[in-house]
């Protein structure tokens, strides 16, 4: 890579971590392992750097991400780590009821496995398609329809009085 | 059509993208992390191809050492006896059991008038000939037609092939 293509990637680097990274924390719910998703994405787009240059890194970059988060590689990463640290704690939800509702969807959240939680960041974050996020993620839409369906499901198991407390509020 | 628990999903995936952590330069690790993965690479290729050799070089040498010529076995050469009554694994044996043959063991000298196929000379019969079978058995093997004060040739021991 000469300086030229060099000084472009940090062009693009400086500019577009701040969005990459919100959508890796959102992946990965940890800030430690945000910042190890997206260098390790951003270390498997840089030997591709000279032919994407033209193109679309960022796009390039983001389905890295995403199918890293999903990666059955990185699951047993992320079970070493654990086994290290037992820092994924359980976090339980308020005990103060209904009152914080979106603090208790964020404990939920992070109960979720990997895959479900990226589909929910796909579908509800980044307001992908159904399409658009089985093409990012390299399966099937049916795949996708069955993640986000176990997903909400869970969610909605974990949270059983979200619903009325919303209807309360 | 969005329901409120999907609406609840999307607010609270954005309160928590607003909590990222701000970062610095990404590029310096991420340019480390390219070169330790390429080193890995390139190590793990060449143990691969330095297993594979080990792996395969004997399996080469034992599949192509073959040229060497086979060690010579002795084989029969073709008799009468091979038309008349091949001698088979499946059919009777030709070869005379020990005791069935008479000792070619050169009589004494003071016993002229004993047998000895191997202590006459050839084609000078002086005495009866010794026939390896028993007198009245058939005899697998007929005597060739050379001069009948040869001895006979003892059956081939080893099984030749009908065909």
């Amino acid at each position: 890579m000469d300086e030229d293509d060099r000084a472009r990637l940090a062009d693009f680097v400086t500019s577009r971590t701040p969005a990459l990274m919100r959508v890796a924390y959102l992946l990965t719910g940890d800030r430690h392992a945000a910042e190890d998703l997206f260098q390790s994405a951003l270390a498997r787009t840089i030997p591709r750097w000279r032919a994407l240059r033209h193109a679309d890194p960022e796009g390039y970059l983001r389905t890295v991400m995403y199918r890293e988060q999903v990666s059955w590689w990185r699951r047993l990463g992320r079970r070493r780590e654990t086994a290290l640290t037992g820092a994924d704690e359980a976090v339980q939800p308020d005990p103060s009821g209904g009152t914080d509702v979106r603090l208790a969807m964020r404990a939920a959240l992070r109960l979720l496995p990997p895959a479900q939680r990226t589909v929910l960041v796909l579908r509800y974050y980044e307001d992908l398609t159904e399409t658009q996020v089985a093409e990012a993620l390299g399966c099937t839409v049916g795949t996708v329809r069955s993640r986000t369906h176990r997903a909400v499901s869970r969610l909605r198991q974990l949270l059983p009085d979200v619903e009325l407390l919303e209807v309360r509020r | 059509m969005t329901t409120p628990f999907e609406d609840l999903i999307r607010a609270t995936l954005s309160d928590l993208a607003e909590e990222a952590p701000r970062v610095q330069d990404q590029l310096t690790p991420a340019e480390r992390r390219f070169r330790n993965r390429r080193r890995t690479t390139v190590t793990l290729g060449a143990a691969g191809v330095v297993a594979a050799v080990l792996i395969g070089a004997p399996i080469a040498l034992a599949a192509g050492g073959g040229e060497a010529p086979r060690p010579a076995a002795p084989s029969a050469p073709p008799t009468p006896a091979d038309t008349t009554a091949p001698p088979s694994p499946a059919g009777p044996t030709a070869v005379p059991s020990p005791t069935d043959l008479p000792t070619a063991v050169p009589s004494p000298p003071g016993d002229p008038t004993a047998p000895s196929p191997s202590a006459s000379p050839p084609g000078l019969p002086d005495g009866p000939l010794p026939s390896p079978s028993r007198p009245g058995a058939p005899s697998p093997v007929p005597s060739p037609s050379g001069d009948p004060g040869e001895p006979e040739p003892l059956p081939t021991p080893y099984p030749t092939p009908r065909d």
